[in-house]
This record gives structure tokens, sequence and C-alpha cells, in this order.
């Protein structure tokens, strides 16, 4: 028996695509790119097929963090480029950086690797990763893989858990 | 080198697992020729058009199609046999099964048609049959050519029904829908044995390259009487078939007598490369060592020839027992071939659950088309289902147009070939 990565799905072994939502099951491949709607072009460098939580030493004085209004818990965003938000799966190789699990996440509908926060320099970015039950940015429905901007006091629904977004610029 | 037909088949993977649940396996059969060149015959032909004349072909469809018509006699001699239906309310054949000597005459006839009344594609169909019948030996290829652009009203089953009656004979249809109105699923169920095909015509303007397009196709034969049969090992089972190209659509198969699964495939028109992919779903607990898994029969008939030919292959794997993670390594042309089927069943997919009122599942499905498609580079297609879902999730219904130029277009994907030219 194999899980489909974005879906959940149970699926017999040999399965190429999943028959629910298309994925490849067989390899990492690089994430679909959206076709421009309405987002903003951002290019992003190919990401790593596991986030480690790996991050380039920036000095910036600005910080990002997140409120999860269900559980009442803030986490504090790590300083990279790109933040995977979802549910840790170890067997899976699945770390995300902001892990949602502990915020009763599977409950919520909430998938292992939802959405991502991309950064450049002072700007956040929101990306659905054509989850199950989609990522909501101050009740709009992100279409999946299409980067579309936040700032400090948004709010962000996955399935059922709602994040609100603090961002503070710090003075040195 | 002496011309034959190879059947190639690549299996998914190079080995199996030995697991104790059940797995799928897939295997893509191509249909290779060797030594033919580009050989391909003209065989006399047995063509029946069947042709919608109600009320909603008034104009330019109607023109169209009495030119495409024109065209088509045009393009046989007295060697070939023509006949032409016109269908509304009733049926009336304008032209009755007879060799091609008097073509003029034909295209007089054919002039005369008018529009009127409303679609009962049944009766075509019927006079179709009745006249394809008046047939003491014919070694060509028979073909029965229908168009419409409406519903048909209340006899669905009937078509379908008729369908399977001259497909059984080995009469091929080419069922062609013109415009938005007419109902794509009835078409696509008539079409569904290996020597039939359906397609859509945009708009009035279109009819006429189709008809240019099916010409081509008869008038070139490579082989004739192709059947495929597999014979799976006990209590392996052959869950689908679907051709890859030079369409992507589900192929209907039928058991055997005295065992084994058939498709029968026709005709080989135009000299297009023919691939199909099977999925087997394999059972529980497969013992280890070299298995034997299917055999693969494929005969066929080339012109000219009296007597069938066939070629076989017998799959048989190793199973590799214990933990060891047995590497999934796809093949290219497979992995291509299941992207293309892919893209078939969640559309597929997509309009059953719409039809099911199931609103968001079907527009999650239409979405996961649209990534599929993406990922497959086709910016275009992915585009319009995109759309589609779009208006799905807005409406709750699906669109005329829209379900047409994707249910289509998917079917066209078996004609891109990638950069080295293979499917």
């Amino acid at each position: 028996m194999i899980i489909c990565p974005y879906c959940h799905q149970e699926l017999l072994e040999g399965t190429v695509f999943c028959p629910e939502c298309g994925a490849n099951l067989n390899d990492e491949e690089a994430l679909p790119q959206a076709e421009p709607t309405a987002a903003v072009p951002i290019t992003l460098e190919s990401e790593s097929t596991t986030s480690t939580g790996k991050t380039t030493a920036h000095i910036t004085p600005t910080q990002l963090r997140l409120l999860v209004l269900n559980s009442g818990r803030t986490i504090p965003c790590p300083l990279g480029e790109i933040m995977l938000i979802g549910r840790a799966d170890p067997s899976g190789g699945i770390f995300p950086e902001v892990d949602l699990s502990q915020d009763n996440g599977y409950m919520a509908g909430v998938s292992r690797r939802h959405a991502r926060i991309i950064r450049r320099g002072d700007d956040f970015f929101l990306e659905d990763l054509n989850s199950m039950n989609g990522t909501f940015l101050n009740r709009n429905k992100l279409p999946a893989h299409t980067p579309v901007p936040f700032q400090d006091g948004d709010e962000i629904r996955l399935g059922n858990l709602v994040l609100r977004v603090i961002i503070e610029v710090y003075s040195p | 080198m002496e011309r034959d037909i190879q059947v190639r088949c690549t299996p998914s993977r190079g080995q199996l697992p030995a697991i104790e649940e059940q797995q799928l396996f897939y295997l893509l059969v191509e249909l290779v020729p060797a030594g033919l060149g580009k050989s391909q015959s003209r065989l006399p032909l047995d063509v029946c058009m069947v042709l919608d004349n109600s009320s909603s072909m008034r104009g330019d469809r109607l023109f169209q199609t009495k030119e495409a018509a024109s065209y088509v006699v045009n393009q046989l001699t007295s060697d070939d046999y023509f006949c032409l239906i016109t269908f509304n309310d009733h049926a009336k054949v304008i032209v009755p099964r007879q060799p091609v000597h008097a073509s003029a005459a034909m295209r007089e006839h054919i002039s005369e048609v008018q529009a009127s009344g409303g679609t009962e594609m049944g009766r075509g169909m019927e006079q179709a049959l009745e006249q394809m019948s008046r047939v003491v030996a014919f070694s060509g290829v028979r073909r029965i050519i229908l168009l419409t652009d409406g519903q048909t009203y209340g006899d669905d089953n009937r078509c379908v029904e008729l369908a399977r009656q001259a497909q059984q004979s080995g009469i091929g249809l080419t069922v062609l829908g013109v415009g938005d109105e007419w109902n794509e699923d009835l078409l696509a169920t008539m079409a569904a044995p290996g020597n039939s095909r359906s397609d859509y015509i945009v708009n009035a303007e279109a009819i006429i390259d189709i008809f240019r397009e099916e010409m081509r196709l008869l008038q070139g034969i490579v082989a004739q009487e192709m059947v495929l049969v597999f014979h799976p090992q006990p209590k392996i089972v052959l869950q689908s078939f679907f051709r890859v190209a030079p369409e992507v659509a589900a192929v209907e198969f039928r058991e055997q007598r005295g065992g084994g699964l058939a498709v029968p495939l026709g005709e080989w028109m135009g000299g297009d490369a023919q691939v199909f992919l099977t999925e087997l779903l394999l059972p529980p607990a497969l013992p280890g060592g070299e298995q034997s898994l299917l055999g693969v029969k494929f005969s066929y008939r080339f012109p000219q020839e009296r007597y069938p030919r066939e070629g076989k292959f017998d799959l048989g794997l190793p199973v590799v027992a214990g933990a060891a993670k047995v590497p999934v390594d796809v093949p290219d042309n497979v992995r291509r071939a299941l992207e293309r089927v892919t893209a078939l069943r969640l559309q597929e997919s997509a309009w059953h659950e719409a039809r099911r009122g199931n609103v968001e599942q079907a527009t999650r499905r239409l979405e996961a088309a649209a990534s599929r498609l993406l990922q497959m580079g086709e910016q275009d297609l992915a585009h319009v289902v995109r759309k589609e879902a779009e208006q799905l999730g807005r409406t709750g219904r699906t669109s005329a147009i829209g379900k047409k130029e994707i249910v289509y277009g998917t079917q066209r994907l078996g004609r891109r070939k990638d950069r080295r030219g293979s499917h």
C-alpha cells in the first residue's frame, strides 16, 4: 500500500500516478509551475526535495510570526527563503518549517505539504501547493501554485485552521 | 527485409516486489511495422455517410457537409461502394448503396438535401445498417461516417446497439459532432470499440478538413483484421485497456470463448504509430522467482495477402522476495503513456462526479487534470481545463463547449511526439 503525498489516498503498490489527484508518485519531481493568472511573477530557484529547515544566513530586520487562532500558539518562522507549511511526517521524509500537526492540523484538514511561504527580502508570498482543502488569504481561495503577497495582519486559512500574520520590523 | 508487424511490450517495472497485497502493473504495447517502408495500400472502400439534416444544420453547416459528401464521392472509383443517408425526424436514403459509376448523379442528389425537423439518429443508423447489409463479398474497408450537430431524441441506447452491430460485422464507425449541442457521451460510447473513433468539429468551416483526413486514413491501409488477445495468468486481472497513440481513449475488450481477452482493432489506417497501454491487477503474495505474467497475441492480415499472420509476446518478470525495496524505474515511454491516460481518467472522473451532482469533487478532479497537463507541457489545454473548473465551481454546471474541448483535446494528446519522435 502506498499513500499519495498530496491527497493521502491509499493506493496499490505499482501505481504510478494517483488516480485521485494526478500526482506522480514515483519521484520527487519539481512542483508544476502555475500559469500566470493574477499572481506576482516570481522566479523560484529549484527547491531541494526534502525541506530540512536549512537556511542561508540572512541578516534581516524583518521577523515573521504566525499566530494559530485555533490553539493560540505563536509560531516564529525561520529566516529561510522558502518555508513549507503543513504537518510533519517523519516516515515520509516531510518536515515542514511550520508544522501544524500539534495544532490539530490533521483534523482541520491540513495537508502534509499544504502551502509555502516565499520570502524575497522583506516581502512575503503565500503559495498553495495544490492542497486537498485549500489555502485562503483573507477569505480568498488561492489557486494552486500561484504565489500571492501577504502583509502584517492578514489571515491565512489552511483547511479549517486559521493563522494570523504578524510581521515585525526590528531596529537594531 | 521480410515485411512484418511486431508487437513490442514494455512493462512499467523490471522487477516485481513480493508483497502481501495486490499490486498494479502496466504494460505498454506498441505495434511496430518492419520492412514496410511507407507502404500503405489503397483498398476498395465501402463507405456509408449518415448525415444529420435537422433544422439546426440549416445554412453553412449543411452546405459544408454536402461539400464534404461530394468530396468523398470524388475520391471514390468504380471499385468502391457509396451510400448516403440523411436523418432528421425520419431517415431518407439519398444514395442507395452502389458502386461509384455515376458520380455526377450522386452529387446531384446530395446537392438537393435540405435541412428541417428534429433529430432521430437511430433511424439514420438503422437505414445505414440496412444498406450496408446488402453486400455479397467485399474484401476492402467498410466504414460508416456519421455527422450530427444535436441531441437525438430518446434513442441513445438504440444508437449504441446499432453501432455495435455494425462494428461486430467488421464495419468501423467514425462519428462526428459539429458545434456545441451534441452529446459527447453518446458519440464516445458509440466509438468505444477499437475499430472506431469519434471527433469534434468546432464549426462549419472545419467540416471539410475532417473529411479530407478521414479519406486519407481510409485510403492508406497498413493492415486489416487486427486483433490483440491477452492471456493473463490465472488470478491476474486485466483491469483497463487504452489506446495511447494516435489517440488517447479507453478501448473496449471482451472475453473470448476459449479464454483470453480480445481487443478487435479493425484496420490500421493511415500509417500512424499504434500504441496501447494495459493496466493489470496482480494478486497478493506472488511467489518469488521468475514468474510468467501474461501472453499477448497479435493477429493481422496484410492487404492483398489471403491469410492472417500472428505475432506473440510472452511476459515474465522476476518477483523479488524479502524486504528489499524494488526500485521503481518506470521507463520513459510507459510514463508518458500513463501521463496521458491519467489526464484522460481525471477529466472523465470529473464529468462523472459532475453528473452525480458532486460539484466539489468534480472541480477538484478538473484542477488535478489541469496540474497534470501543465506538468506535461500542455499549457493551452491546462488553461481550458482550469477555466472549466472555475466555471463549474461557480455555477455548478459544466459548459457544453468546455467539456467538448477538454474531451477531444485530451484525445488528441496521442498525436504528440517527444523530441525523439516517439510517442
